[in-house]
């Protein structure tokens, strides 16, 4: 399962995190490798997630590279 | 000694880069209001350099690869790092690629009176074994221990991080690092190369293997070293927080089932204040500046100068000035929303719409700054990561009106009676027409949005007076010496061409000028826009060096009256100011961003478009005072074909999207 496939007040911790070199980097310079989520908005191309005291808007196509399991 | 200030993006880097050199460069609550590097003397001597937001030295965007060049390879003596308080696990990843470079630096973490937990700075200074400066907004007494921190920070180096004696980074460093990069270390080149950052491995001419899925080999391990050393340093440091319940509430409302409406209010808002708040403030202004003129006439100079300085000075910056209310409140209304943390999420909400244009809601920033300045839209467009979303974004924003337009529309809506509509619909059409030019970009070049688009949401936070009133400062002085600089200056060459004739001098009249017998050759053009007069084709091509000229030109050649024969005409004026060529600032904006080639492009576009806009416009309402039935029907096929067209391509996206689904 993957970060753009849960819905509003999902929320579970990062598993893996796939994509592209350049995404996979900044992804992982973010800090989100095993990282704690919440799904807080989501719209048809990208989803704003909550990880700790951050929150991201993150592309569709990114946040379907993030592997997550929910809790 | 020099020094840079370098962090995250919206850390409030150079809130505290003002402070210290005590300046007044822009500032906001969203990331990419830095987009270059600004270096200023502080009172003691020291040169301070402004470094743009990075989240680490391995560059995504073209503004985090200036702050790379200048962190890895500028002659800084010491880095002063911004971080911020609540998000100090984050804030110090890119932190430890310094203290691996072993670089001279000072922490200094921001935000303390938001701080959402207990923190303990002496213990975080003894464990990175740099100063550590607590600041905020608030307390003003800390420029002082900055600059004291910076020179401490001289004499001793940050303790390594003691992942770079790590065996597997030793490893590494030594079958990799062949040649030896100046001013990086070793294990900084190692932990990049396991990073696969391309730029350091050409530097130390190291050949990166093609490894295809990343999380296969070990790319992250440099990540997973760093986040592990950094919560080992924050254990019993800092409190872990979330984040704040205000932003969670007010986000349920303002991104939940309302944040459509809440956006329209919000915009509408901003257009009712400015018009109609501005309206009486303006009505006052144009009178005391009448007041002066008059004053002027009656003095005993020269006939000459005296009509030099009524029309040409008086006349001519005053036409422009008396718009200055409605420029100052956008101004304040556009810091107001940056400030807040809204325009953060008017990127997300405008997200899903930008995606149909080739962009992302990330554009929706440069198209907010553009109400003001294009040219500093064009700019922040380097925020943007993908090359050709950045690119398309940088060639659309400048047809956004400015605020140098807004005083065109006001000016003209102000003398022949138009409602607020009409200038608001100025801003409806020049939004309009850059989508439309972004989709026909999308066809030509079959181009999908290829930004991956990730962007920090931050905060909301109560405006701070202060701030929203010196970013709206900045900005009027800057639109306030534009207007005592390039627009004196332009409107006294004007009234100087329009005043002399070639074989008689002064002429005391503008029939015979010089500007008249050079526009009379341009000015057929325009006739069939309906401002086929000299006098409007030289208030336009003064318009292409700044665009408040116009009013001035138009003021110093006798006022709205003489320019335009009719409302229809001035209307289609209105439209074709709202489009036509962008000034020279913004124009070298474009060049510089994508080239001389797209900023060419860019002038032949805007003003084609600009030509075929006021063209329809003004044959369609010449034809509707002869006769109403045939543009009415003409104009309602026109809007039925377009709706018909719409409607199919959004049933063919649907069945599709059912078709993919099934």
């Amino acid at each position: 399962m993957t970060l753009f496939d849960c819905r509003v007040g999902s929320n579970g911790y990062v598993t893996r995190i796939g994509g592209g070199a350049d995404t996979h980097r900044r992804l992982v310079d973010l800090g989100f490798i095993d990282a704690c989520y919440r799904i807080r908005a989501r719209n048809r191309h990208s989803v704003l997630v909550d990880f700790g005291s951050t929150s991201c808007v993150i592309q569709s196509s990114v946040a379907a590279n993030i592997e997550i399991r929910e809790r | 000694m020099k020094i840079a200030l370098c962090g995250n993006p919206n850390v409030g880097k150079t809130t505290l880069f003002n402070r210290l050199t005590r300046s007044d460069e822009p500032v906001g609550n969203w990331h990419g209001v830095t987009v270059d590097v600004r270096t200023k003397k502080s009172s003691r001597g020291v040169f301070i350099s402004d470094l743009p937001g990075a989240y680490s030295l391995t560059a995504r965007t073209a503004e985090e690869r200036i702050t790379r060049d200048n962190i890895l390879f500028g002659d800084y003596d010491v880095i002063v790092y911004v971080a911020e308080v609540n998000n100090l696990r984050r804030n110090l990843y890119m932190f430890m690629q310094l203290a691996e470079l072993s670089k001279p630096a000072v922490l200094v973490v921001n935000m303390m009176d938001e701080a959402r937990g207990a923190i303990d700075l002496k213990l975080l200074s003894r464990r990175l074994g740099v100063p550590v400066v607590g600041t905020s907004v608030k307390d003003k007494s800390q420029k002082a221990s900055i600059l004291e921190a910076a020179e401490s920070a001289l004499k001793k180096k940050p303790i390594a991080p003691d992942y770079v004696r790590d065996s597997a980074v030793n490893q590494f460093s030594a079958a990799s690092v062949g040649k030896k990069i100046s001013g990086l270390t070793d294990a900084f080149v190692a932990l990049k190369i396991m990073e696969r950052d391309e730029f350091i491995a050409d530097k130390a001419g190291y050949q990166l293997k093609d490894c295809g899925d990343c999380c296969a080999c070990d790319v992250d391990l440099p990540a997973k070293l760093r986040y592990g050393y950094i919560d080992r340093i924050l254990s019993g440091v800092a409190e872990r927080s979330s984040v704040p319940q205000s932003t969670l509430k007010i986000d349920k409302v303002a991104l939940g089932k309302l944040a459509l409406p809440v956006f329209l209010f919000v915009m509408a808002a901003v257009f009712v204040i400015t018009f109609e708040l501005g309206k009486p403030i303006s009505a006052l202004l144009a009178g005391l500046i009448e007041r002066a003129q008059g004053l002027v006439l009656q003095t005993d100079m020269p006939p000459w100068v005296v009509a030099l300085l009524a029309d040409g000075v008086v006349g001519g910056v005053g036409a422009v000035l008396a718009f200055l209310p409605q420029v100052v409140l956008i101004f304040l209304l556009t810091a107001l929303l940056q400030d807040s943390g809204y325009m953060s999420r008017v990127a997300f909400l405008t997200d899903d719409f930008f995606k149909k244009f080739g962009l992302n809601g990330r554009a929706a920033f440069s198209m907010v700054l553009g109400l003001g300045c294009s040219a500093t839209a064009v700019l922040s467009s380097r925020g943007i990561s993908g090359e050709g979303v950045r690119r398309r974004a940088a060639f659309a924003t400048p047809f956004c009106p400015c605020s140098a337009r807004l005083a065109v529309f006001t000016a003209i809506a102000a003398y022949f009676g138009l409602s607020g509509f009409a200038v608001a619909a100025m801003y409806i059409l020049g939004f309009a027409v850059a989508l439309v030019v972004l989709k026909i970009m999308q066809a030509i070049r079959r181009e999908e949005s290829d930004d991956e688009f990730i962007m920090e949401m931050p905060p909301y936070r109560v405006p701070s007076a202060k701030r929203v009133f010196s970013v709206a400062l900045s900005n009027v002085l800057a639109f306030i010496s534009r207007v005592g600089s390039v627009v004196l200056g332009l409107s006294v060459i004007m009234w100087v061409l329009c005043n002399f004739s070639m074989h008689d001098g002064f002429t005391g009249g503008v029939e015979n000028s010089i500007m008249c017998t050079l526009c009379t050759v341009v000015a057929p053009i325009f006739a069939p826009l309906g401002f086929g007069s000299w006098r409007a084709t030289a208030a336009l091509i003064s318009g292409i060096a700044a665009k408040e000229t116009v009013v001035s030109v138009i003021g110093a050649l006798g006022g709205m009256g003489e320019v335009f024969a009719s409302r229809a005409a001035a209307v289609s004026f209105m439209i074709f100011t709202t489009l036509y060529v962008p000034c020279v600032a913004t124009l070298s904006a474009i060049a510089k961003e994508n080239g001389i080639k797209s900023a060419l492009l860019s002038a032949a576009v805007h003003t084609l478009v600009a030509y075929a806009c006021a063209l329809l416009y003004y044959q369609s309402a010449v034809w509707y005072a002869v006769d109403k039935f045939w543009v009415i029907t003409a104009w309602a096929s026109v809007i039925a074909v377009i709706v018909a067209i719409s409607a199919a391509s959004i049933v063919r996206g649907r069945t599709k999207s059912l078709r993919a689904k099934t």
